[in-house]
């Protein structure tokens, strides 16, 4: 942080380059504080996603640890291959991302492309194991509400299928707007937008994808693996 | 003006180790998962997703390289999770109403759980209902 004075000194020494070259916005007092404050306002918005999902997992915690049995019974209907490879593909995604803001920071955009587009082809792959999940839950009763209709040994297994449609749900969003995001972010990189300079947008959206991830590494042994 | 960003570039091969990290982690919670160890089950794989997250969060998010503003930021995140926790767990399980519905399940049969009727009261706190 700079002073006021410091500040003054700054942008008279640099007026006319900032000014020249257009790469902040006049706000800022160069590109670089324009880059840290961006990603100061992601971290703010990763908070409220971590608080959102939080609440989530604190009523998980708090009915699993009333009713276990129904957790117990609940779980075990759940396919613990489809989980896995879906945990193996969203970690690919996750690493895929990595890689395209470290192509797009050596200025290989061309490379940074092919990373993106892994990513939502990786994404696209955990929405579809998703789906057929959601069709064979559906098919069997399983969602909550008034299509309720299974008959498992617990007559309140609903309780544990809602909880888990909120939570795979909301997290199933989470990949679908990751989805238009990165494929937002392959367009502006073909228009060459993106450069070792600037890829502030490539950055922001790689933090939203890691925390999509960063929440189905939990939700993955909590509702497949715990039985 | 060019290349003078001061941004830390990760070396490919971090990124390829931290995901050969994150691929071991997955099969040996799902191995985990095959054994009862009891009540620790829930602690082994939550021990073990924290591993991993806390890989995905140094690593993928560059918070190693991050400066102390936005590492405030996101501790106050887990900070303010531990307060939901604790106070949620604190009051839930100091109830006694609460403690009564795992020992109906305990019983062995299926216990079809009816909300209590007239909301608060008649729950069991042993208040008298309001005169109307």
């Amino acid at each position: 942080m700079r002073t006021l004075q410091q500040h003054q000194q700054y942008r008279q020494d640099h007026m006319s380059t900032a000014n020249a070259h257009h790469d902040h916005a006049h706000h800022f007092t160069s590109r670089e504080h324009q880059y840290a404050s961006s990603k100061e306002g992601i971290w703010l918005f990763m908070l409220t996603e971590i608080m959102m999902f939080g609440g989530l997992f604190v009523a998980y915690a708090m009915f699993k640890s009333l009713y276990p049995h129904i957790f117990e019974e609940g779980s075990s209907y759940l396919n613990t291959v489809m989980g896995g490879i879906n945990t193996v593909v969203l970690l690919t995604s996750s690493l895929t991302m990595a890689l395209a803001i470290h192509y797009i920071q050596k200025g290989k955009n061309d490379a940074a492309f092919i990373q993106l587009f892994l990513t939502v082809l990786c994404a696209c792959g955990f929405m579809v194991i998703k789906y057929f999940e959601y069709q064979h839950k559906i098919h069997v009763g399983q969602l909550p509400g008034e299509h309720f209709t299974f008959a498992g040994k617990n007559p309140n297994t609903a309780l544990f299928f809602g909880i888990y449609f909120v939570m795979t749900g909301l997290h199933g969003i989470h990949v679908l707007t990751g989805i238009g995001l990165i494929s937002w972010l392959m367009i502006k990189l073909k228009k060459g937008h993106f450069n070792p300079n600037y890829y502030t947008p490539v950055e922001g959206v790689g933090l939203f994808w890691h925390v999509v991830d960063l929440i189905w590494i939990f939700l993955f042994p909590l509702f497949y693996l715990l039985h | 003006m060019a290349h003078d960003s001061s941004h830390h570039i990760t070396p490919l091969r971090t990124y390829l180790n931290v995901y050969g990290v994150l691929l071991v982690l997955t099969v040996v919670t799902v191995l985990a998962s095959r054994f009862n160890f009891g009540f620790m089950n829930t602690i082994i794989a939550m021990l073990i997703a924290s591993v991993k997250a806390s890989f995905v969060i140094l690593w993928f998010m560059h918070q190693k390289y991050e400066n102390k503003g936005n590492r405030v930021i996101f501790g106050s995140s887990l900070f303010f999770l531990f307060l939901l926790v604790f106070f949620t767990f604190t009051d839930t399980f100091t109830r006694w109403t609460v403690k009564m519905v795992p020992f109906a399940e305990r019983t062995g049969a299926a216990v079809k759980i009816v909300p209590p009727a007239g909301g608060e009261h008649g729950t069991g706190h042993g208040e008298a209902k309001p005169a109307h």
